[in-house]
Protein backbone atom coordinates (compact mmCIF):
# COMPACT_ATOMS: atom_id res chain seq x y z
CA UNK A 1 0.00 0.00 0.00
CA UNK A 2 2.77 2.35 0.99
CA UNK A 3 4.48 1.68 -2.33
CA UNK A 4 1.35 2.69 -4.25
CA UNK A 5 1.08 6.03 -2.49
CA UNK A 6 4.80 6.69 -2.71
CA UNK A 7 4.59 6.11 -6.44
CA UNK A 8 1.71 8.55 -6.70
CA UNK A 9 3.67 11.10 -4.70
CA UNK A 10 6.63 10.68 -7.00
CA UNK A 11 4.45 11.08 -10.10
CA UNK A 12 2.84 14.24 -8.74
CA UNK A 13 6.18 15.74 -7.73
CA UNK A 14 7.63 14.93 -11.15
CA UNK A 15 4.67 16.69 -12.73
CA UNK A 16 5.20 19.75 -10.54
CA UNK A 17 8.89 19.74 -11.41
CA UNK A 18 8.04 19.68 -15.09
CA UNK A 19 5.81 22.74 -14.72
CA UNK A 20 8.33 24.44 -12.44
CA UNK A 21 10.82 24.39 -15.30
CA UNK A 22 8.41 26.52 -17.34
CA UNK A 23 7.74 28.89 -14.46
CA UNK A 24 11.32 29.43 -13.33
CA UNK A 25 12.77 30.24 -16.71
CA UNK A 26 15.69 32.66 -17.15
CA UNK A 27 13.57 35.80 -17.28
CA UNK A 28 11.58 34.86 -14.26
CA UNK A 29 14.69 34.02 -12.21
CA UNK A 30 16.23 37.36 -13.12
CA UNK A 31 13.04 39.22 -12.23
CA UNK A 32 12.70 37.16 -9.05
CA UNK A 33 16.24 38.02 -7.85
CA UNK A 34 15.71 41.69 -8.61
CA UNK A 35 12.51 41.54 -6.62
CA UNK A 36 14.27 39.76 -3.72
CA UNK A 37 17.06 42.34 -3.71
CA UNK A 38 14.46 45.10 -3.66
CA UNK A 39 12.66 43.45 -0.75
CA UNK A 40 15.92 42.90 1.15
CA UNK A 41 16.86 46.57 0.72
CA UNK A 42 13.45 47.71 1.90
CA UNK A 43 13.77 45.38 4.91
CA UNK A 44 17.17 46.73 5.91
CA UNK A 45 15.90 50.32 5.45
CA UNK A 46 12.99 49.46 7.73
CA UNK A 47 15.34 48.03 10.39
CA UNK A 48 17.62 51.08 10.23
CA UNK A 49 14.71 53.48 10.66
CA UNK A 50 12.76 51.35 13.10
CA UNK A 51 9.45 53.00 14.02
CA UNK A 52 9.23 54.37 17.54
CA UNK A 53 5.59 53.36 17.77
CA UNK A 54 6.18 49.67 18.50
CA UNK A 55 2.48 48.76 18.91
CA UNK A 56 1.96 48.76 15.14
CA UNK A 57 4.95 46.41 14.69
CA UNK A 58 3.51 44.03 17.28
CA UNK A 59 0.14 44.09 15.52
CA UNK A 60 1.74 43.29 12.16
CA UNK A 61 3.67 40.43 13.78
CA UNK A 62 0.48 39.07 15.32
CA UNK A 63 -1.39 39.21 11.99
CA UNK A 64 1.59 37.58 10.28
CA UNK A 65 1.67 34.75 12.84
CA UNK A 66 -2.08 34.23 12.64
CA UNK A 67 -1.76 33.98 8.85
CA UNK A 68 1.13 31.52 9.03
CA UNK A 69 0.15 28.81 11.47
CA UNK A 70 -3.01 27.46 9.73
CA UNK A 71 -1.15 27.04 6.40
CA UNK A 72 -0.51 23.56 4.99
CA UNK A 73 -2.50 20.39 4.54
CA UNK A 74 -1.84 16.68 4.70
CA UNK A 75 -0.57 15.36 1.36
CA UNK A 76 -2.46 12.06 1.24
CA UNK A 77 -2.39 11.45 -2.55
CA UNK A 78 -5.82 9.81 -2.34
CA UNK A 79 -7.73 9.51 -5.61
CA UNK A 80 -11.47 9.37 -6.26
CA UNK A 81 -11.43 5.70 -7.29
CA UNK A 82 -9.80 4.69 -3.98
CA UNK A 83 -13.19 4.96 -2.32
CA UNK A 84 -14.15 1.95 -4.37
CA UNK A 85 -10.99 -0.06 -4.87
CA UNK A 86 -9.22 0.44 -1.55
CA UNK A 87 -12.29 0.24 0.67
CA UNK A 88 -11.28 -3.15 2.01
CA UNK A 89 -7.82 -1.80 2.84
CA UNK A 90 -9.19 1.07 4.90
CA UNK A 91 -6.98 0.41 7.93
CA UNK A 92 -3.84 0.46 5.83
CA UNK A 93 -4.96 3.68 4.13
CA UNK A 94 -5.52 5.27 7.54
CA UNK A 95 -2.03 4.18 8.61
CA UNK A 96 -0.63 5.76 5.44
CA UNK A 97 -2.46 9.01 6.15
CA UNK A 98 -0.93 8.97 9.62
CA UNK A 99 2.55 8.74 8.08
CA UNK A 100 1.60 11.42 5.56
CA UNK A 101 0.43 13.66 8.38
CA UNK A 102 3.83 13.45 10.09
CA UNK A 103 5.83 14.11 6.93
CA UNK A 104 3.54 16.98 5.96
CA UNK A 105 3.93 18.45 9.44
CA UNK A 106 7.72 18.17 9.24
CA UNK A 107 7.70 19.90 5.85
CA UNK A 108 5.36 22.74 6.80
CA UNK A 109 6.88 23.08 10.30
CA UNK A 110 10.39 23.51 8.87
CA UNK A 111 9.15 25.92 6.22
CA UNK A 112 7.37 27.99 8.84
CA UNK A 113 10.38 28.05 11.20
CA UNK A 114 12.68 29.03 8.33
CA UNK A 115 10.45 31.90 7.27
CA UNK A 116 9.98 33.09 10.83
CA UNK A 117 13.77 33.09 11.38
CA UNK A 118 13.88 35.90 8.81
CA UNK A 119 11.94 37.95 11.35
CA UNK A 120 14.62 37.57 14.04
CA UNK A 121 16.11 41.06 13.36
CA UNK A 122 12.66 42.57 14.03
CA UNK A 123 12.51 40.76 17.36
CA UNK A 124 16.02 42.01 18.15
CA UNK A 125 14.94 45.55 17.38
CA UNK A 126 11.96 45.03 19.68
CA UNK A 127 14.49 44.03 22.37
CA UNK A 128 13.08 40.50 22.70
CA UNK A 129 15.73 38.16 24.17
CA UNK A 130 16.83 35.05 22.21
CA UNK A 131 14.96 32.69 24.54
CA UNK A 132 11.81 34.70 23.90
CA UNK A 133 12.21 34.30 20.16
CA UNK A 134 12.87 30.56 20.47
CA UNK A 135 9.79 30.25 22.66
CA UNK A 136 7.79 32.07 19.96
CA UNK A 137 9.07 29.60 17.32
CA UNK A 138 8.13 26.66 19.56
CA UNK A 139 4.64 28.00 20.24
CA UNK A 140 4.11 28.46 16.52
CA UNK A 141 5.34 24.91 15.91
CA UNK A 142 2.94 23.51 18.51
CA UNK A 143 0.12 25.51 16.90
CA UNK A 144 1.00 23.99 13.54
CA UNK A 145 1.06 20.53 15.11
CA UNK A 146 -2.42 21.08 16.53
CA UNK A 147 -3.68 22.29 13.15
CA UNK A 148 -2.45 19.11 11.49
CA UNK A 149 -3.98 17.00 14.27
CA UNK A 150 -7.34 18.69 13.72
CA UNK A 151 -7.13 18.17 9.95
CA UNK A 152 -6.37 14.50 10.55
CA UNK A 153 -9.24 14.12 13.01
CA UNK A 154 -11.60 15.75 10.54
CA UNK A 155 -11.14 13.00 7.96
CA UNK A 156 -11.42 10.21 10.52
CA UNK A 157 -14.78 9.15 11.78
CA UNK A 158 -14.79 8.09 15.41
CA UNK A 159 -16.02 4.53 15.03
CA UNK A 160 -16.25 3.71 11.33
CA UNK A 161 -12.81 4.72 10.12
CA UNK A 162 -12.09 7.04 7.21
CA UNK A 163 -14.44 9.68 5.79
CA UNK A 164 -13.54 8.83 2.23
CA UNK A 165 -15.43 11.57 0.39
CA UNK A 166 -14.03 14.33 2.57
CA UNK A 167 -10.48 12.96 2.48
CA UNK A 168 -10.55 12.66 -1.32
CA UNK A 169 -12.11 16.10 -1.67
CA UNK A 170 -9.42 17.64 0.55
CA UNK A 171 -6.63 16.02 -1.41
CA UNK A 172 -8.12 17.16 -4.73
CA UNK A 173 -8.40 20.70 -3.37
CA UNK A 174 -4.77 20.60 -2.25
CA UNK A 175 -3.51 19.42 -5.63
CA UNK A 176 -5.72 21.88 -7.50
CA UNK A 177 -4.28 24.77 -5.47
CA UNK A 178 -0.76 23.77 -6.46
CA UNK A 179 -1.65 23.21 -10.12
CA UNK A 180 -3.56 26.49 -10.28
CA UNK A 181 -0.37 28.32 -9.32
CA UNK A 182 1.44 26.77 -12.27
CA UNK A 183 -1.55 27.50 -14.50
CA UNK A 184 -0.84 31.22 -14.07
CA UNK A 185 2.33 30.72 -16.11
CA UNK A 186 1.76 27.76 -18.39
CA UNK A 187 -0.84 25.31 -19.69
CA UNK A 188 -1.62 22.74 -17.02
CA UNK A 189 -3.59 19.57 -17.61
CA UNK A 190 -6.18 18.44 -15.11
CA UNK A 191 -7.35 21.79 -13.78
CA UNK A 192 -11.03 21.53 -13.00
CA UNK A 193 -13.19 24.60 -13.00
CA UNK A 194 -16.05 24.89 -10.64
CA UNK A 195 -19.29 26.31 -11.98
CA UNK A 196 -21.09 28.89 -9.89
CA UNK A 197 -24.70 29.83 -10.45
CA UNK A 198 -24.22 33.60 -9.76
CA UNK A 199 -27.93 34.28 -10.12
CA UNK A 200 -27.36 38.02 -9.49
CA UNK A 201 -25.61 38.27 -12.87
CA UNK A 202 -28.55 36.83 -14.83
CA UNK A 203 -29.71 40.37 -15.68
CA UNK A 204 -26.57 40.86 -17.80
CA UNK A 205 -27.60 37.96 -20.02
CA UNK A 206 -30.45 40.06 -21.39
CA UNK A 207 -27.96 42.00 -23.54
CA UNK A 208 -28.10 39.21 -26.09
CA UNK A 209 -31.26 38.34 -28.04
CA UNK A 210 -32.18 34.67 -28.10
CA UNK A 211 -31.94 34.06 -31.84
CA UNK A 212 -30.21 31.40 -33.91
CA UNK A 213 -27.33 33.71 -34.93
CA UNK A 214 -26.65 34.43 -31.27
CA UNK A 215 -26.67 30.79 -30.08
CA UNK A 216 -22.91 30.70 -29.55
CA UNK A 217 -22.73 34.20 -28.10
CA UNK A 218 -25.37 33.15 -25.56
CA UNK A 219 -23.34 30.07 -24.65
CA UNK A 220 -20.03 31.94 -24.34
CA UNK A 221 -21.48 34.75 -22.23
CA UNK A 222 -22.88 32.19 -19.78
CA UNK A 223 -19.54 30.44 -19.62
CA UNK A 224 -17.82 33.76 -18.90
CA UNK A 225 -20.22 34.73 -16.14
CA UNK A 226 -20.50 31.38 -14.39
CA UNK A 227 -17.54 29.17 -15.11
CA UNK A 228 -14.10 29.14 -13.60
CA UNK A 229 -11.72 31.99 -13.23
CA UNK A 230 -12.36 34.20 -16.25
CA UNK A 231 -14.78 36.61 -14.58
CA UNK A 232 -12.54 37.05 -11.53
CA UNK A 233 -9.45 37.49 -13.69
CA UNK A 234 -11.16 40.12 -15.86
CA UNK A 235 -12.33 42.03 -12.79
CA UNK A 236 -8.85 41.95 -11.22
CA UNK A 237 -7.25 43.29 -14.41
CA UNK A 238 -10.02 45.89 -14.67
CA UNK A 239 -9.40 47.22 -11.14
CA UNK A 240 -5.64 47.10 -11.62
CA UNK A 241 -6.06 49.28 -14.72
CA UNK A 242 -7.80 51.92 -12.57
CA UNK A 243 -4.95 51.72 -10.09
CA UNK A 244 -2.59 52.67 -12.94
CA UNK A 245 -4.90 55.42 -14.22
CA UNK A 246 -5.16 56.97 -10.75
CA UNK A 247 -1.62 56.65 -9.48
CA UNK A 248 0.79 56.89 -12.43
CA UNK A 249 1.44 60.50 -13.21
CA UNK A 250 2.93 60.13 -16.68
CA UNK A 251 -0.17 59.70 -18.90
CA UNK A 252 1.66 57.90 -21.70
CA UNK A 253 3.15 55.31 -19.34
CA UNK A 254 -0.20 54.83 -17.58
CA UNK A 255 -1.94 54.48 -20.95
CA UNK A 256 0.60 51.91 -22.13
CA UNK A 257 0.21 49.86 -18.95
CA UNK A 258 -3.58 49.86 -19.29
CA UNK A 259 -3.20 48.75 -22.92
CA UNK A 260 -1.02 45.89 -21.67
CA UNK A 261 -3.72 44.85 -19.20
CA UNK A 262 -6.40 45.00 -21.91
CA UNK A 263 -4.23 42.86 -24.15
CA UNK A 264 -3.85 40.29 -21.35
CA UNK A 265 -7.61 40.36 -20.88
CA UNK A 266 -8.28 39.63 -24.57
CA UNK A 267 -5.60 36.95 -24.53
CA UNK A 268 -7.23 35.16 -21.59
CA UNK A 269 -10.75 35.58 -22.99
CA UNK A 270 -9.81 33.83 -26.24
CA UNK A 271 -9.83 30.68 -24.08
CA UNK A 272 -13.63 30.94 -24.13
CA UNK A 273 -13.56 29.58 -27.68
CA UNK A 274 -12.72 26.15 -26.34
CA UNK A 275 -14.99 26.35 -23.29
CA UNK A 276 -17.58 23.99 -24.73
CA UNK A 277 -15.30 21.49 -26.43
CA UNK A 278 -16.22 18.94 -23.75
CA UNK A 279 -19.83 19.02 -24.99
CA UNK A 280 -19.89 16.94 -28.17
CA UNK A 281 -23.57 17.59 -28.75
CA UNK A 282 -22.81 21.16 -29.84
CA UNK A 283 -21.20 19.56 -32.88
CA UNK A 284 -24.63 18.23 -33.85
CA UNK A 285 -26.27 21.68 -33.90
CA UNK A 286 -27.35 22.85 -37.36
CA UNK A 287 -24.93 25.81 -37.16
CA UNK A 288 -21.89 26.78 -39.24
CA UNK A 289 -18.45 26.85 -37.64
CA UNK A 290 -18.28 30.52 -38.63
CA UNK A 291 -21.11 31.24 -36.20
CA UNK A 292 -19.02 29.91 -33.32
CA UNK A 293 -16.19 32.27 -34.21
CA UNK A 294 -18.54 35.22 -34.61
CA UNK A 295 -20.10 34.35 -31.24
CA UNK A 296 -16.84 34.40 -29.32
CA UNK A 297 -15.71 37.62 -31.03
CA UNK A 298 -19.02 39.27 -30.15
CA UNK A 299 -18.77 38.29 -26.48
CA UNK A 300 -15.13 39.40 -26.15
CA UNK A 301 -15.94 42.76 -27.80
CA UNK A 302 -18.90 43.15 -25.45
CA UNK A 303 -16.75 42.52 -22.37
CA UNK A 304 -13.88 44.71 -23.56
CA UNK A 305 -16.35 47.45 -24.52
CA UNK A 306 -17.69 47.40 -20.97
CA UNK A 307 -14.11 47.70 -19.71
CA UNK A 308 -12.84 50.29 -22.19
CA UNK A 309 -15.71 52.75 -21.77
CA UNK A 310 -15.12 53.56 -18.06
CA UNK A 311 -11.33 53.43 -18.61
CA UNK A 312 -11.65 56.07 -21.35
CA UNK A 313 -14.02 58.32 -19.39
CA UNK A 314 -11.92 58.30 -16.21
CA UNK A 315 -8.61 58.78 -18.03
CA UNK A 316 -10.14 61.71 -19.96
CA UNK A 317 -10.53 63.45 -16.61
CA UNK A 318 -7.28 62.35 -15.02
CA UNK A 319 -4.66 62.19 -17.78
CA UNK A 320 -2.79 65.46 -18.15
CA UNK A 321 -1.59 64.44 -21.61
CA UNK A 322 -4.68 63.54 -23.69
CA UNK A 323 -2.46 61.63 -26.13
CA UNK A 324 -2.48 58.88 -23.50
CA UNK A 325 -6.27 58.52 -23.85
CA UNK A 326 -6.06 58.47 -27.63
CA UNK A 327 -3.34 55.82 -27.49
CA UNK A 328 -5.35 53.68 -25.09
CA UNK A 329 -8.52 53.77 -27.20
CA UNK A 330 -6.79 53.36 -30.54
CA UNK A 331 -4.57 50.40 -29.62
CA UNK A 332 -7.36 48.64 -27.71
CA UNK A 333 -9.62 48.92 -30.76
CA UNK A 334 -6.84 47.56 -32.99
CA UNK A 335 -6.60 44.56 -30.64
CA UNK A 336 -10.35 43.99 -30.82
CA UNK A 337 -10.85 44.46 -34.53
CA UNK A 338 -7.57 43.26 -36.09
CA UNK A 339 -5.70 41.05 -33.62
CA UNK A 340 -8.70 39.12 -32.26
CA UNK A 341 -10.12 37.85 -35.60
CA UNK A 342 -6.57 37.05 -36.76
CA UNK A 343 -5.79 35.07 -33.61
CA UNK A 344 -9.06 33.09 -33.83
CA UNK A 345 -8.39 32.24 -37.44
CA UNK A 346 -5.14 30.68 -36.30
CA UNK A 347 -6.81 28.64 -33.55
CA UNK A 348 -9.47 27.10 -35.78
CA UNK B 1 -36.63 7.97 -43.90
CA UNK B 2 -33.04 7.02 -43.11
CA UNK B 3 -31.14 5.22 -45.86
CA UNK B 4 -27.70 3.75 -45.26
CA UNK B 5 -25.99 2.33 -48.29
CA UNK B 6 -22.72 0.39 -48.26
CA UNK B 7 -21.36 2.29 -45.28
CA UNK B 8 -17.74 1.56 -44.36
CA UNK B 9 -16.32 3.62 -41.56
CA UNK B 10 -14.59 3.74 -38.20
CA UNK B 11 -12.01 5.55 -36.15
CA UNK B 12 -8.74 6.73 -37.66
CA UNK B 13 -7.64 4.16 -40.15
CA UNK B 14 -9.30 1.17 -38.48
CA UNK B 15 -12.56 0.29 -40.22
CA UNK B 16 -15.18 -0.87 -37.73
CA UNK B 17 -18.14 -1.00 -40.10
CA UNK B 18 -17.97 -2.95 -43.33
CA UNK B 19 -20.51 -2.29 -46.07
CA UNK B 20 -23.47 -1.75 -43.79
CA UNK B 21 -26.76 -1.28 -45.61
CA UNK B 22 -30.21 -0.79 -44.10
CA UNK B 23 -33.14 1.63 -44.06
CA UNK B 24 -35.44 3.01 -41.39
CA UNK B 25 -38.71 3.81 -43.22
CA UNK B 26 -41.12 6.53 -42.09
CA UNK B 27 -43.39 5.41 -39.26
CA UNK B 28 -41.06 2.56 -38.32
CA UNK B 29 -39.10 1.75 -35.21
CA UNK B 30 -35.98 -0.24 -36.05
CA UNK B 31 -33.92 -1.91 -33.34
CA UNK B 32 -30.15 -1.93 -33.76
CA UNK B 33 -28.96 -5.08 -31.99
CA UNK B 34 -25.51 -6.55 -31.46
CA UNK B 35 -22.92 -7.60 -28.91
CA UNK B 36 -20.54 -5.13 -27.31
CA UNK B 37 -18.15 -3.89 -29.99
CA UNK B 38 -20.39 -4.99 -32.86
CA UNK B 39 -20.44 -1.44 -34.26
CA UNK B 40 -23.77 -0.04 -32.98
CA UNK B 41 -22.31 3.16 -31.52
CA UNK B 42 -20.05 3.62 -34.54
CA UNK B 43 -23.09 3.36 -36.82
CA UNK B 44 -24.84 6.02 -34.74
CA UNK B 45 -21.78 8.29 -34.78
CA UNK B 46 -21.64 8.02 -38.56
CA UNK B 47 -25.32 8.93 -38.91
CA UNK B 48 -25.21 11.94 -36.60
CA UNK B 49 -22.01 13.16 -38.24
CA UNK B 50 -19.42 12.75 -35.50
CA UNK B 51 -17.57 10.41 -37.87
CA UNK B 52 -17.12 10.68 -41.62
CA UNK B 53 -17.69 7.52 -43.66
CA UNK B 54 -14.74 6.14 -45.66
CA UNK B 55 -17.18 4.81 -48.20
CA UNK B 56 -20.91 4.65 -48.75
CA UNK B 57 -23.79 7.06 -48.34
CA UNK B 58 -26.12 8.12 -45.54
CA UNK B 59 -29.32 9.95 -46.48
CA UNK B 60 -32.16 11.32 -44.39
CA UNK B 61 -35.19 12.24 -46.49
CA UNK B 62 -32.89 12.67 -49.46
CA UNK B 63 -30.51 15.02 -47.61
CA UNK B 64 -26.83 14.28 -47.00
CA UNK B 65 -24.51 15.81 -44.41
CA UNK B 66 -22.02 16.83 -47.07
CA UNK B 67 -24.41 18.71 -49.31
CA UNK B 68 -26.88 20.15 -46.81
CA UNK B 69 -25.22 20.02 -43.39
CA UNK B 70 -27.68 22.26 -41.55
CA UNK B 71 -30.87 20.88 -43.08
CA UNK B 72 -29.55 17.33 -42.48
CA UNK B 73 -28.79 18.02 -38.83
CA UNK B 74 -32.23 19.50 -38.27
CA UNK B 75 -33.77 16.15 -39.19
CA UNK B 76 -32.16 14.33 -36.25
CA UNK B 77 -33.24 14.13 -32.63
CA UNK B 78 -30.52 12.27 -30.77
CA UNK B 79 -30.79 10.77 -27.29
CA UNK B 80 -27.30 9.56 -26.32
CA UNK B 81 -26.45 6.68 -24.03
CA UNK B 82 -24.58 8.97 -21.65
CA UNK B 83 -26.26 12.31 -20.99
CA UNK B 84 -24.09 15.19 -22.14
CA UNK B 85 -25.03 18.50 -20.56
CA UNK B 86 -23.62 22.00 -20.25
CA UNK B 87 -22.04 22.56 -16.87
CA UNK B 88 -22.85 26.26 -16.87
CA UNK B 89 -26.45 26.21 -18.12
CA UNK B 90 -29.66 25.78 -16.16
CA UNK B 91 -32.34 23.36 -17.32
CA UNK B 92 -34.37 26.24 -18.80
CA UNK B 93 -31.30 27.55 -20.65
CA UNK B 94 -30.63 24.08 -22.07
CA UNK B 95 -34.06 24.20 -23.67
CA UNK B 96 -33.49 27.79 -24.84
CA UNK B 97 -30.12 27.00 -26.43
CA UNK B 98 -31.56 24.03 -28.31
CA UNK B 99 -34.46 26.19 -29.55
CA UNK B 100 -32.03 28.90 -30.62
CA UNK B 101 -29.72 26.49 -32.43
CA UNK B 102 -32.60 24.84 -34.28
CA UNK B 103 -34.22 28.22 -35.01
CA UNK B 104 -37.50 27.46 -33.24
CA UNK B 105 -39.44 30.41 -31.75
CA UNK B 106 -39.16 30.40 -27.94
CA UNK B 107 -42.91 30.47 -27.35
CA UNK B 108 -43.59 27.54 -29.62
CA UNK B 109 -40.66 25.58 -28.20
CA UNK B 110 -41.73 26.01 -24.62
CA UNK B 111 -45.27 25.01 -25.58
CA UNK B 112 -43.73 21.74 -26.78
CA UNK B 113 -41.50 21.42 -23.71
CA UNK B 114 -44.12 22.06 -21.01
CA UNK B 115 -46.03 18.75 -21.21
CA UNK B 116 -42.70 16.87 -21.31
CA UNK B 117 -41.35 18.75 -18.28
CA UNK B 118 -44.61 17.99 -16.51
CA UNK B 119 -44.47 14.32 -17.51
CA UNK B 120 -40.91 13.89 -16.23
CA UNK B 121 -41.57 15.98 -13.09
CA UNK B 122 -38.96 18.60 -13.94
CA UNK B 123 -41.21 21.69 -14.15
CA UNK B 124 -40.06 22.96 -10.75
CA UNK B 125 -36.34 22.50 -11.51
CA UNK B 126 -36.03 24.89 -14.45
CA UNK B 127 -33.51 27.09 -12.64
CA UNK B 128 -31.20 24.26 -11.55
CA UNK B 129 -27.91 23.23 -13.08
CA UNK B 130 -28.76 19.77 -14.47
CA UNK B 131 -25.18 18.82 -13.64
CA UNK B 132 -26.39 18.17 -10.10
CA UNK B 133 -29.26 15.95 -11.29
CA UNK B 134 -29.29 12.16 -10.94
CA UNK B 135 -28.40 10.14 -14.02
CA UNK B 136 -32.05 9.42 -14.77
CA UNK B 137 -32.98 13.09 -14.51
CA UNK B 138 -30.12 14.05 -16.83
CA UNK B 139 -31.36 11.45 -19.31
CA UNK B 140 -34.83 13.01 -19.12
CA UNK B 141 -33.32 16.40 -20.02
CA UNK B 142 -31.73 14.79 -23.08
CA UNK B 143 -35.07 13.25 -24.04
CA UNK B 144 -36.87 16.60 -23.74
CA UNK B 145 -34.19 18.36 -25.82
CA UNK B 146 -34.54 15.73 -28.56
CA UNK B 147 -38.33 15.93 -28.66
CA UNK B 148 -38.74 19.74 -28.73
CA UNK B 149 -36.92 20.09 -32.05
CA UNK B 150 -39.62 17.96 -33.70
CA UNK B 151 -37.18 15.89 -35.81
CA UNK B 152 -38.15 13.48 -38.55
CA UNK B 153 -35.67 10.86 -37.35
CA UNK B 154 -35.07 9.86 -33.74
CA UNK B 155 -31.83 8.13 -32.85
CA UNK B 156 -31.99 6.59 -29.42
CA UNK B 157 -28.92 4.95 -27.92
CA UNK B 158 -29.63 2.60 -25.00
CA UNK B 159 -32.65 4.63 -23.87
CA UNK B 160 -33.50 2.59 -20.80
CA UNK B 161 -30.24 2.93 -18.89
CA UNK B 162 -30.70 4.89 -15.71
CA UNK B 163 -34.43 5.54 -16.19
CA UNK B 164 -36.95 4.34 -13.63
CA UNK B 165 -39.74 1.98 -14.81
CA UNK B 166 -42.24 4.83 -14.92
CA UNK B 167 -39.98 6.93 -17.14
CA UNK B 168 -39.28 3.90 -19.35
CA UNK B 169 -42.98 3.38 -19.95
CA UNK B 170 -43.44 7.13 -20.60
CA UNK B 171 -40.61 7.15 -23.13
CA UNK B 172 -41.96 4.03 -24.81
CA UNK B 173 -45.34 5.73 -25.16
CA UNK B 174 -43.79 8.95 -26.49
CA UNK B 175 -41.82 7.03 -29.11
CA UNK B 176 -44.94 5.13 -30.16
CA UNK B 177 -46.80 8.45 -30.58
CA UNK B 178 -44.02 9.86 -32.75
CA UNK B 179 -44.00 6.68 -34.82
CA UNK B 180 -47.71 6.98 -35.45
CA UNK B 181 -47.06 10.53 -36.72
CA UNK B 182 -44.80 9.01 -39.38
CA UNK B 183 -41.41 9.65 -37.75
CA UNK B 184 -38.60 7.12 -38.22
CA UNK B 185 -36.85 5.81 -35.11
CA UNK B 186 -33.57 3.93 -34.81
CA UNK B 187 -33.00 2.46 -31.38
CA UNK B 188 -29.89 0.70 -30.18
CA UNK B 189 -30.44 -1.46 -27.12
CA UNK B 190 -29.48 -4.54 -25.14
CA UNK B 191 -32.84 -4.80 -23.39
CA UNK B 192 -34.09 -7.44 -25.79
CA UNK B 193 -37.52 -8.29 -24.43
CA UNK B 194 -38.53 -4.61 -24.57
CA UNK B 195 -37.00 -4.32 -28.05
CA UNK B 196 -38.95 -7.36 -29.21
CA UNK B 197 -42.21 -5.75 -28.10
CA UNK B 198 -41.47 -2.22 -29.37
CA UNK B 199 -39.62 -2.60 -32.66
CA UNK B 200 -41.16 -3.20 -36.06
CA UNK B 201 -37.96 -4.70 -37.37
CA UNK B 202 -34.33 -5.29 -36.39
CA UNK B 203 -30.85 -4.87 -37.78
CA UNK B 204 -28.44 -7.33 -36.22
CA UNK B 205 -24.87 -6.16 -36.40
CA UNK B 206 -22.04 -8.60 -35.90
CA UNK B 207 -18.36 -7.73 -36.19
CA UNK B 208 -19.18 -4.54 -38.09
CA UNK B 209 -21.42 -6.20 -40.64
CA UNK B 210 -25.16 -6.67 -40.97
CA UNK B 211 -25.64 -10.28 -39.94
CA UNK B 212 -29.42 -10.22 -40.48
CA UNK B 213 -32.27 -7.74 -40.80
CA UNK B 214 -36.05 -7.74 -40.90
CA UNK B 215 -38.90 -8.47 -38.52
CA UNK B 216 -38.75 -11.29 -35.99
CA UNK B 217 -40.12 -13.84 -38.46
CA UNK B 218 -37.46 -13.02 -41.02
CA UNK B 219 -34.77 -13.26 -38.34
CA UNK B 220 -36.06 -16.62 -37.16
CA UNK B 221 -35.88 -17.89 -40.73
CA UNK B 222 -32.45 -16.40 -41.34
CA UNK B 223 -31.00 -18.06 -38.21
CA UNK B 224 -32.99 -21.19 -38.89
CA UNK B 225 -34.63 -20.97 -35.47
CA UNK B 226 -38.43 -20.97 -35.83
CA UNK B 227 -40.23 -19.77 -32.65
CA UNK B 228 -36.98 -18.36 -31.24
CA UNK B 229 -37.13 -15.13 -29.27
CA UNK B 230 -34.82 -12.20 -29.94
CA UNK B 231 -32.95 -13.28 -26.83
CA UNK B 232 -32.32 -16.78 -28.24
CA UNK B 233 -31.01 -15.30 -31.47
CA UNK B 234 -28.74 -12.97 -29.55
CA UNK B 235 -27.34 -15.85 -27.50
CA UNK B 236 -26.63 -17.74 -30.70
CA UNK B 237 -24.54 -14.78 -31.84
CA UNK B 238 -22.47 -15.13 -28.67
CA UNK B 239 -21.77 -18.74 -29.55
CA UNK B 240 -20.77 -17.76 -33.07
CA UNK B 241 -18.38 -15.29 -31.48
CA UNK B 242 -16.78 -18.09 -29.41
Amino acid sequence: MKELFKKRRQLFLERCLKYARYVFNDHFILFFFLFLTFLAMQYSQFLQHFPRQQVSVWIVLLVFSLFFFPLGSIATYLEAADKHFLLTKEEEVVRWIQTARISSFVFWGSLQTLCLCLLYPVFLALKVPLWGFVLYLLVMLVAKFLVFREKFKKILRTSHGLRWDLAIQMEQKRQQTILRFYALFTNVKGITNSVKRRIYLDGLLRVLPKTQEKTWANLFLRSFLRNGELLGLTLRLFFLSFFFIFFIENSLIAGTLVILLNYLMIFQLIGLYQAYDYQYLTRLFPLDLEMKKRGVIEVIRLILGAVLLPQTLVSLFLFSDKMGVLLLVFVSLVFLFAYLPFKLKKIS
Amino acid sequence: MLKINNLTGGYGTIPVLKEVTFTVPDGHLVGLIGLNGAGKSTTISEIIGLLTPYKGKIEINGLTLKENPNAYRKQIGFIPETPSLYEELTLKEHIEIVLMAYDIPMEEGFKRAEPLLELFRLSDKLDWFPLHFSKGMKQKVMIICAFIINPSLFIVDEPFLGLDPLAISDLTRLLAEEKSKGKSILMSTHVLDSAEKMCDSFVILHKGQVRAKGDLKTLQASFDMPCASLNDIYLLLTKEEA
